[in-house]
């Protein structure tokens, strides 16, 4: 059984619709969609899209974008049977 | 409670100006051509619910509206109104309440027998309103009671 829930589709839209807006309205933007990061890799598309070349946040550094907390075996960065890996 | 809420909340100025023509999602013209779906969806305008348009379970013996942005404070699809979609719908959900209550204090839908269910072979679909709008489920059993992934 595969599962995509709606947040995946809100997910993708936030950088269409957030174009010309302030840092300060992506939270109210985020908040109304009522996003819900099924696993690490909707969390990790939506920071890549939003920090990625021509992203609301380009040029931003994040932290490390390429260290996740698996939420399902808890170890961070890589782990290669988690299935939301990629 | 809620009444309270908007008296506190919903109608500050400052909430206000912050949501209102914010991240506007104008309404499709047809509706099958939009993956969104639930409050965002109605917070566009277009008045959409499983449970109405493709009722099921017990929804059709309940009395509830399905409420939909209509621009209050701004303009329609904008975040303000998705926001209203959700406190209008926790209105609905009070009206629902009761009614599901009645229902069950009578005994209809109480749970009886085992919670182990084996299922025919075959396929089933089927979509139910969730939190967050349209969700689908399509499921295939082998005959066996145990679900895998």
């Amino acid at each position: 059984m595969k599962i995509r829930t709606g947040s995946f589709t809100a997910t993708s839209i936030i950088d269409k619709v957030s174009r010309g807006l302030m840092i300060a309205d992506l939270i109210a933007v985020v908040a109304s969609f009522d996003l819900v990061a099924a696993g690490d890799r909707s969390m990790k598309q939506l920071v890549l899209q939003l920090t990625g070349e021509g992203g609301l946040l380009a040029g931003v550094r994040t932290r490390s974008p390429r260290r996740w907390r698996c939420s399902s075996s808890g170890v961070w960065s890589s782990c290669s049977s988690c299935p939301w890996r990629g | 409670m809620i009444d309270e809420y908007n008296a506190l909340i919903s109608y500050n100025k400052i909430y206000v100006e912050r949501l209102a023509n914010v991240a506007i999602i104008t309404p499709p013209r047809r509706r099958s051509t939009t993956t969104s779906s639930g409050p965002n969806l109605r917070g566009s305008g277009v008045k959409f619910d499983v449970r109405k348009d493709v009722p099921y379970s017990v929804y059709p013996e309940f009395e509830f509206d399905v409420p939909v942005g209509t621009g209050e404070v701004g303009t329609v699809g904008d975040c303000f109104d998705r926001y209203m979609v959700r406190i209008a719908e926790m209105k609905e959900s009070c009206r629902i309440l009761p009614s599901g209550a009645r229902r069950r204090a009578r005994g209809v839908g109480a749970h009886e027998g085992s919670a182990q269910v084996q299922a025919a072979v075959g396929d089933a679909y089927i979509r139910v309103e969730s939190a967050r709008g349209d969700m689908g489920w399509y499921c295939v059993s082998d005959g066996r009671s145990i679900p895998t992934a």
